[in-house]
């Protein structure tokens, strides 16, 4: 057997591109096996790799998509949401004690925000819940609790990248920080929190490991 | 009982093959089948992963059988349609035959 067909098979053994790539990488040896030309088991494994990539690939992609479109809608939500939320008169707190008065500040500041993508991944559930994707309480309490972790460390990010550019954040009021001229860059925060919560809501899908293991039982 | 939906022409042809196949249905005589009655040679991979959205919605299930020597040592994956995947077939023959009852007949003496 020649390295090119030994690398394939490997590809097709080590890739986990589905629960039966075992199997089909044996059904192709076995094809080869029993004469079936070297060009034929090229295409054939070429084939079952770029679909089993794709099939992997394809779900991460709609939600790296509908993070994305979602993160978009902000400035809407913005608008319905002003004053709902976050009713609480802020300047009350603006005589506090350091660190009182910044805490209030930061938490009315971020919840508006933080409701707009729990909302966007229970929008996300409730759409793509079926048999083959199913977001368990352990896997949605997961992704919410680290998509808040990721949201602030990328706010922070973004807040330190802004400050190189020369924008004085002093001038920028907590109520409309999503809401400055740089719209496409304070959505990174909001899709990136989004995608961790939906990929961590779901757990891998049928294809993983350990749907493998249980189908060979 | 409500229809499950009609088969697309792949998962029909290999839900019917599989039933033809019986206790030799795997990959390779399902792909040659498949093949055979199409006129066109099939994508292995493409059969697997019809395969495996047919498991995941209940119309096939499989089990591991013996590996062989001139498999590398891996195991053939055996197919057979459940009791679903068996009304699914059904519900989609009672469907077409309906729908073929339509047909016109092709006459011998008009043009292509």
């Amino acid at each position: 057997m020649n390295r090119a067909v030994s690398l394939l098979l490997w590809l097709l053994d080590h890739l986990a591109l589905g629960p039966h790539a075992e199997s089909l990488a044996g059904d192709l040896e076995e094809e080869l096996t029993n004469g079936r030309s070297a060009t034929w088991f090229f295409y054939q494994a070429l084939g079952a790799i770029i679909l089993g990539l794709w099939n992997r690939i394809h779900n991460r992609l709609l939600a790296l998509a509908f993070a994305s479109a979602w993160s978009t809608l902000y400035t809407l939500w913005q608008f319905f949401s002003n004053g709902r939320l976050t009713p609480i008169d802020t300047t009350r707190f603006a005589t506090l004690n350091w660190p009182y008065s910044s805490s209030v500040e930061i938490v009315t500041g971020i919840l508006p925000a933080v409701t707009f993508i729990w909302l966007g991944l229970l929008l996300y559930i409730l759409v793509r819940s079926d048999r083959d994707h199913r977001a368990t309480p352990f896997h949605i309490t997961l992704g919410l609790s680290v998509s808040l972790s990721v949201l602030l460390t990328a706010t922070m990010g973004l807040m330190h990248h802004l400050s190189d550019t020369g924008l004085d954040l002093r001038l920028v009021t907590h109520r409309d920080f999503y809401l400055t001229l740089h719209l496409f860059a304070v959505s990174i925060p909001l899709a990136l929190s989004l995608l961790t919560a939906i990929l961590l809501s779901f757990p891998h899908t049928p294809r993983s490991s350990a749907y493998r293991t249980k189908l060979a039982r | 009982m409500k229809p499950q939906g009609l088969l697309s022409e792949l998962e029909l042809l290999l839900l019917l093959t599989i039933l033809n196949l019986g206790d030799e249905a795997y990959g390779v005589p399902i792909a040659r089948e498949v093949a055979e009655h199409r006129g066109h040679p099939v994508s292995i991979a493409g059969v697997y992963s019809t395969l495996d959205r047919l498991e995941a919605a209940g119309l096939v299930a499989s089990v591991l059988g013996e590996a062989t020597p001139e498999r590398g040592g891996r195991a053939k994956r055996y197919f057979r349609v459940t009791r679903r995947g068996l009304r699914s077939v059904h519900d989609t023959r009672r469907v077409l035959t309906k729908l073929w009852k339509s047909l016109p007949a092709l006459d011998a003496k008009e043009p292509a």
